[in-house]
């Protein structure tokens, strides 16, 4: 099975619920998290695979922009469509209070400071956020 | 093969791009509105309908085609939609038509006005004039899309 857990952006908290969900957040340095706040990464839209859980279940993290709900709506639609269900592909959104400002602050050009701009405030919000994201992963696990 | 026309608000340039697809509309003839109107989900979806998949018909090769309103979260959306495909191991059974390159600002000032400020009787026939301006345009995406369609199908 797979199991996506879907943001606003995929390399910020969806990101980290994925590695917390395989047990892999260690230190709470974010920025040693491959892809983490990762541009291009996002900007592609394609699933990140983070790794395998005990179960041999396929673990992802995906951004769906803005609005997480519609994102949501979206890929279960097209699962039906496609003849899938929840057995085989799994969506866990992950939402924050600042999930919309996260997703802002990608799309703040590089010749702006962009990229130090985004690492620099998603280190605060999500050092901060950690415990709701926790959270998230632990509602998922029950 | 499933095929996804989308675009802003799944409520015109998909819907008509799928229409044509699916031969609901003659592609020879630029239509007039009540002909449009006669669409299924032509200027008809609310706020409710964004990120709904919905079903338009089956063309002549079996291919099932939907239409999407996506807001504006671009190529992008696409790209998730296809990644999502890719995981599930049937990247070849997919195909996400953009339709927004096709669209021109009455479209956009027409659609906005007619779905989103509820002003039907304004934002109709601004609609309509933009719609008849991109009726080629989109007509020329259908085809590129068929053609795209049937080389998919050879490939696999």
């Amino acid at each position: 099975m797979k199991i996506v857990f879907l943001g606003t952006t995929g390399v910020q908290h969806a990101l980290i619920a994925a590695h917390i969900y395989l047990g892999q957040l260690g230190v709470e340095d974010f920025r040693d998290l491959e892809y983490y706040c990762d541009l291009s990464q996002e900007s592609s839209g394609f699933p990140i695979f983070i790794g395998d859980d005990a179960r041999g279940n396929q673990i992802y993290s995906l951004g769906v922009g803005k609005d997480l709900q519609m994102g949501q709506k979206t890929i279960e639609n097209l699962l039906t469509i496609l003849g899938f269900s929840y057995q085989d592909l799994t969506l866990r959104p992950v939402s924050i209070k600042a999930e919309r400002f996260l997703a802002c602050l990608g799309k703040i050009p590089r010749y702006l400071g962009g990229r130090k701009i985004n690492l620099f405030f998603s280190d605060i919000i999500l050092r901060q956020e950690l415990t709701t994201i926790k959270e998230n992963v632990e509602q998922f696990c029950n | 093969m499933k095929i996804i026309y989308h675009c802003f608000g799944g409520s015109h340039s998909s819907v008509l791009a799928a229409a044509l697809h699916l031969g609901i509309i003659d592609k020879n003839k630029v239509p007039g509105m009540s002909e449009m109107m006669k669409i299924p989900y032509f200027d008809k979806t609310t706020n409710a309908d964004f990120g709904s998949i919905r079903f338009m018909g089956v063309d002549e090769y079996h291919n099932d085609i939907y239409v999407l309103g996506k807001k504006n979260l671009g190529k992008r959306y696409a790209n998730i939609l296809m990644g999502i495909a890719e995981i599930l191991g049937i990247k070849e059974e997919l195909l996400t038509v953009d339709c927004m390159s096709r669209v021109n600002w009455s479209m956009k000032i027409g659609g906005f006005t007619s779905r989103r400020m509820g002003w039907v009787s304004l934002g109709r026939p601004v609609l309509g004039k933009g719609t008849e301006a991109a009726f080629w345009d989109l007509v020329n995406l259908v085809e590129i899309t068929r053609m795209k369609a049937m080389k998919k199908v050879q490939v696999t």
